[in-house]
């Protein structure tokens, strides 16, 4: 069977070579023709972006938003001595009115220049703009600041308590316009359909983001310093830094590996073949991601330059045994199918566990590693078959110097600093295994005590200016965080009921006095408050009248007199059947994980206060936030026993031994272990950043056991000597494994140069763990072998059964 | 602002002479010279009538008001008085408005709450607000102050069978922006009896249109009156909201005095 591979390589070799301008051609035509969908690929960086579409907690979301509207809004926070000072007030209606005009898609702006006061003077009741009479002295301006300040449904939203923080808050489109019909003919015929929109993407959340960025360039001033905070901003923060940093990464890693290749094969044609094949399959798979509208997201943003630094191993293995063929006399035809046929079948294997590690991610909750499990498999598997097609035909057409005498002594010496560890890693096999266990212990202890985390502001550099916006409104107006509590009765009129808004009104009582940990309500907003600011100004604005009025009719009464006063705000607060409320409360930012046992706890009190006369569903940004974590928790768990799963049988396949097939698995886990050690031991988190390091680690690890199993079984099988079969693999593919372990580890080493800090981590400890997989596979590997390999039994035996 | 002004301008019934109407126009019309047709039409006085209206949401689902309505004329402004009948919790709510002509003039609105045996004065600060919770704002009950607008004929048309004008208006001042929340209309005219069956407005805030589709328009005493309008309420091609008005027992020529139309009549109901 492996003769047949081999012949099959070699045959091919021998076309690709003769015929290399038509294969050429069609390589290029075939990615020609999918480049051009390469500019459909778009950038996801929203915070239900990490969960499936069929996530259920993403579809309730989707499902709020629909009836609300959008949920998280842009604000700009506007810091001065003085709020109620004539000159501040023009320069906030100044700056209002230029975002109500300049900035597209917007669905409302509210600030203290155009929010509704409702009061109550004298026999009158008044529901109007605070500021419908602009105030001319100072006696006005200081009643109004009066007014203001009492007001609970400005607190903290529109006006810190201090009173020099004031807000303008801004609610764009939660649906995209693409593709809309501007109806300026006013055709009734379509009046009448209903047709759901999509989301807003991510281009139009960036042209909000950046009309609005030049408008508060224009204000910002000394005693009118502005902040911009909120999800909207965050999420094309994000995105431009993901567009940005995959550029960079991508150029990094192509220079990395330029250099790398060089010092490897000192040759020009060895430096630029492979680079061409790598950019060409990662085209491809760019191609298939914006063919399938697939999005370029936080955690895929890696794909490109990892796809490169993975794919480059290919062609590094073909082209080591070539330029050895070479050397050996061979012309350049037969060196290349000669090197086809010895590595064709090791690449593939080593290509099926990459992407075997991969593809557990498919069983990810977290949608862009889900995403991750489709195309690095699809990128790893075009990187194969580009390497194989591909490479012989441009080594016919490319112009190679003769080939050179075998190299000085350099890199005999690192080959021959391999050899030694390795020889004594087999000679003291039992001490080698002890400390590698010791290794081991203490690094399951360190990972024992690694946390889970998602906390997208400490992705951020602690001087980053969104950052310090959003720390700024955090403080200031006690918090940045929203969950949603639909309370639905689930029947007309249920909100009428007087008992069930002051359970309403419990609840919220509840919520700002309960505190865990560093988590707590900063402000609720129901529609209880709303009746309670009518029913007090229906009642000459008497404190005590600040309550939910006995009678049910009376309620109904004064809900209908809100609405019928020319107020559009209950709209946000209840469904137009008024059989379900909602309640927002507003949370520090946090990180994740911190709300979930909140949560549990408000959630039963909340079920225990509305007991059956409705039910609260939690939901909103905070909601998503905490099941991200689940998510995050889960998709570990899945892709590293999936990628287990997957992987070893490969293994146990490729030897032919059960045995020592899952033995070979063991320094492939002691890296993942180790740097799961390192994490706990550091205090860094896993997320849905790090989570990846395991699978992908586990399925590049394991090609260096291929490579060394494949090698080392050859010399046992003629020796029966473990120590001289070590001695000779590592003397032959060692440096081919030493050198792909140092261009995957500065694949993974370029994400150190990103903007946000979440990939660093990630960067530097997804480097960290093919480098400790490279020592093992030199220092464990050869222990391992020497202790449990059965000579003419166990290893002979299965190879002449692969070999049949 | 007057909940009565239902039976005038664009979103009432809309009302002309009939005899007057079928005169043959040999030069067409400036806008100006159609809407002040619109104007001039006899709208009835001292009428009477209930009205239905459905509040659908943009899940389909519909809530139904049931209202009571008197409405006079004293000069040039316009008075009026009603009273929700169902649903039963609000039943006997009622509104008095006076709606003076002088745009200068804030309008004076009274409230009654039963269940609270509480008449107040409401002042709210525009007309762009909805009334009663429907998609018509108070702006769309009352009658425009011509002299606030430009208007321009866009065209003559064709619709169900009528030969209609399209007019254009857009407010002149700022002022009228603010007060109506409308940035722009296109009304549509019916030739032969004066009646606007349909209008399209553009709203200042979040890129909103309105659209008013009158359904059914009858002759009541010799009075055009649109007794089904539709008012929806869109966002690009996305329907947020829908309200149908019915009218029902339209009368003309009640009796009804300055009592009908006092705070002490509201406060003893019907």
């Amino acid at each position: 069977m492996r003769h047949a591979f081999e012949r099959w390589f070699a045959a091919w070799g021998q076309f690709a070579y003769r015929r290399a301008w038509l294969v050429i051609l069609c390589v290029l035509a075939v990615t020609g023709a999918l480049a051009t969908q390469v500019p459909n690929l778009e950038i996801d960086t929203s915070t239900e972006g990490f969960l499936r579409e069929d996530d259920p907690i993403r579809v309730a979301y989707q499902e709020f938003r629909r009836q609300y509207g959008r949920d998280d809004m842009i604000l700009l926070a506007i810091e001065t001595p003085r709020v109620f000072d004539l000159g501040f007030l023009e320069k906030l209606r100044a700056l209002h009115q230029e975002i109500e005009s300049g900035v597209p898609k917007l669905q409302e702006v509210t600030s203290l220049v155009n929010v509704r006061e409702t009061r109550g003077e004298g026999d009158e009741l008044l529901v109007r703009e605070l500021l419908a009479d602009w105030p001319q002295t100072p006696e006005q301006l200081a009643t109004l600041e009066a007014r203001a300040l009492a007001n609970p449904l400005y607190r903290d939203n529109l006006l810190s308590e201090d009173g020099h923080v004031t807000t303008i808050v801004i609610e764009t489109d939660a649906y995209s316009s693409l593709g809309e019909v501007s109806d300026a003919s006013g055709d009734f015929a379509h009046a009448e359909s209903v047709t759901p929109r999509p989301f807003i993407t991510g281009d139009e959340n960036g042209e909000i983001v950046s009309a609005l960025s030049a408008i508060v360039e224009r204000h910002q001033g000394p005693d009118f310093q502005i902040f911009v905070a909120g999800g909207p901003t965050m999420v094309d923060h994000l995105s431009r830094a993901v567009a940005r940093d995959m550029q960079r990464f991508t150029g990094l890693a192509l220079l990395a590996i330029a250099v790398l290749l060089f010092a490897l094969f000192r040759r020009v044609a060895a430096v630029i073949l492979p680079l061409v094949v790598v950019i060409l399959s990662l085209i491809t798979t760019l191609a298939l991601m914006g063919m399938l509208g697939t999005p370029i997201s936080l955690p895929t943003q890696i794909l490109p330059s990892f796809l490169l630094a993975v794919g480059v191993g290919d062609s590094v293995h073909v082209l080591a045994i070539f330029y050895q063929r070479l050397r050996a006399g061979d012309d350049k035809q037969q060196a290349i199918s000669g090197a086809l046929a010895h590595s064709g079948l090791a690449i593939t294997v080593t290509s099926l566990t990459t992407a075997g590690g991969l593809f557990s991610f498919l069983t990810a909750k977290i949608a862009p590693v889900a995403d991750l499990g489709v195309f690095g498999p699809v990128g790893v598997m075009m990187a194969l078959v580009f390497t194989i097609v591909l490479l012989p035909s441009l080594i016919a057409v490319f112009p190679m110097r003769a080939p050179r005498e075998a190299r000085s002594t350099r890199p005999a010496f690192t080959q021959r600093i391999l050899v030694r560890v390795g020889e004594f890693s087999a000679r003291h096999a039992v001490s080698v295994l002890l400390v590698w266990t010791g290794i081991t212990a203490l690094s399951v202890f360190g990972a024992l005590q690694v946390r889970f985390a998602h906390d997208p502001m400490s992705w951020f550099p602690e001087d980053d200016p969104f950052r310090v916006a959003n720390e700024f409104v955090n403080e200031r107006l006690n918090g940045t965080m929203f969950l949603e509590v639909v309370v639905d009765t689930g029947q007309e009129n249920g909100l009428h009921d007087p008992e069930l808004l002051r359970r309403l009104d419990e609840m919220r009582r509840f919520a700002l006095g309960f505190q865990k940990g560093d988590v707590f309500v900063g402000k609720t907003v129901s529609p209880a408050d709303v009746l309670k600011e009518i029913h007090q100004a229906l009642n000459e604005n008497r404190r005590e009248f600040y309550a939910i009025p006995d009678d049910r009719e009376l309620v109904a009464q004064e809900f209908l007199l809100f609405e019928s006063a020319g107020s559009d705000d209950l709209e946000k607060l209840v469904d137009s059947r008024f059989s379900q409320g909602r309640m927002t409360l507003k949370f520090p930012f946090l990180d994740a994980i911190q709300y979930g046992p909140y949560l549990d706890v408000l959630e039963a009190h909340f079920r225990e206060l509305l007991g059956d006369r409705a039910q609260p569903r939690f939901t909103g940004l905070l909601v998503m936030a905490g099941r991200t974590i689940d998510a995050v928790i889960y998709s570990m768990a899945s892709s590293y026993v999936t990628s287990f799963v997957v992987i070893a049988p490969l293994m146990i396949l490729m030897i032919g031994s059960i045995r020592l097939g899952l033995l070979s698995m063991l320094p492939n886990l002691v890296p993942v272990i180790v740097t799961l050690g390192l994490m706990g031991w550091l205090g860094m988190p896993l997320d849905a950043f790090t989570l990846l390091i395991g699978s992908i680690a586990l399925g590049l690890a394991v090609d260096d056991t291929t490579h060394f199993l494949h090698g080392f079984r050859a010399h046992f099988e003629l020796s029966g000597d473990a120590v001289a079969a070590v001695r000779e693999t590592l003397a032959t593919t060692g440096q081919a494994m030493l050198f792909t372990s140092l261009v995957l580890s500065s694949g993974f080493f370029v994400y150190m140069f990103a903007s946000m800090d979440n990939l660093f981590n990630f960067g530097l400890l997804s480097g960290f763990t093919i480098l400790v997989a490279c020592v093992t596979e030199i220092f464990l590997t050869p222990a391992l072998l020497t202790l449990f390999a059965r000579p003419a039994r166990a290893l002979g035996a299965s190879h002449a059964e692969v070999s049949r | 602002m007057t909940p009565s002004g239902c039976v005038r301008a664009f979103v009432a019934a809309a009302l002309a002479f009939a005899a007057a109407s079928n005169d043959a126009l040999a030069d067409p019309l400036t806008g100006r010279q159609i809407m002040e047709r619109v104007d001039a039409r006899d709208d009835g006085d001292r009428q009477l009538n209930d009205m239905e209206m459905l509040l659908i949401d943009k899940n389909g689902s519909t809530r139904t008001r049931r209202i009571r309505n008197w409405r006079r004329d004293v000069g040039e402004d316009t008075q009026s008085i009603l009273f929700f009948l169902a649903p039963a919790d609000v039943k006997d709510t009622g509104f008095l408005t006076y709606d003076y002509d002088d745009s200068n003039k804030d309008d004076d609105q009274w409230l009654y709450l039963p269940a609270l045996k509480k008449t107040k004065r409401i002042a709210t600060g525009d007309k762009s607000g909805s009334f009663m919770g429907s998609d018509f704002s108070y702006a769309d009950m009352t009658e425009r102050n011509l002299d606030n607008y430009d208007y321009r004929l866009i065209k003559e048309d064709l619709l169900d069978g009528a030969k209609v004008w399209q007019v254009e208006a857009i407010p002149n001042n700022p002022k009228e922006i603010d007060e109506t929340g409308y940035t722009k209309s296109i009304f549509v005219v019916r030739q032969d009896n004066d009646v606007m069956v349909r209008a399209v407005s553009w709203l200042r805030r979040g890129g909103r249109m309105k659209y008013l589709d009158v359904k059914r328009l009858e002759q009541i005493d010799g009075i055009w009156v649109s007794t089904e309008m539709h008012m929806t309420t869109r966002k690009g091609d996305t329907t947020l909201h829908k309200t149908v008005l019915r009218f029902e027992n339209v009368r003309f020529n009640q009796p009804m005095d300055d009592s009908r139309f006092s705070v002490r009549q509201l406060e003893k109901g019907q």
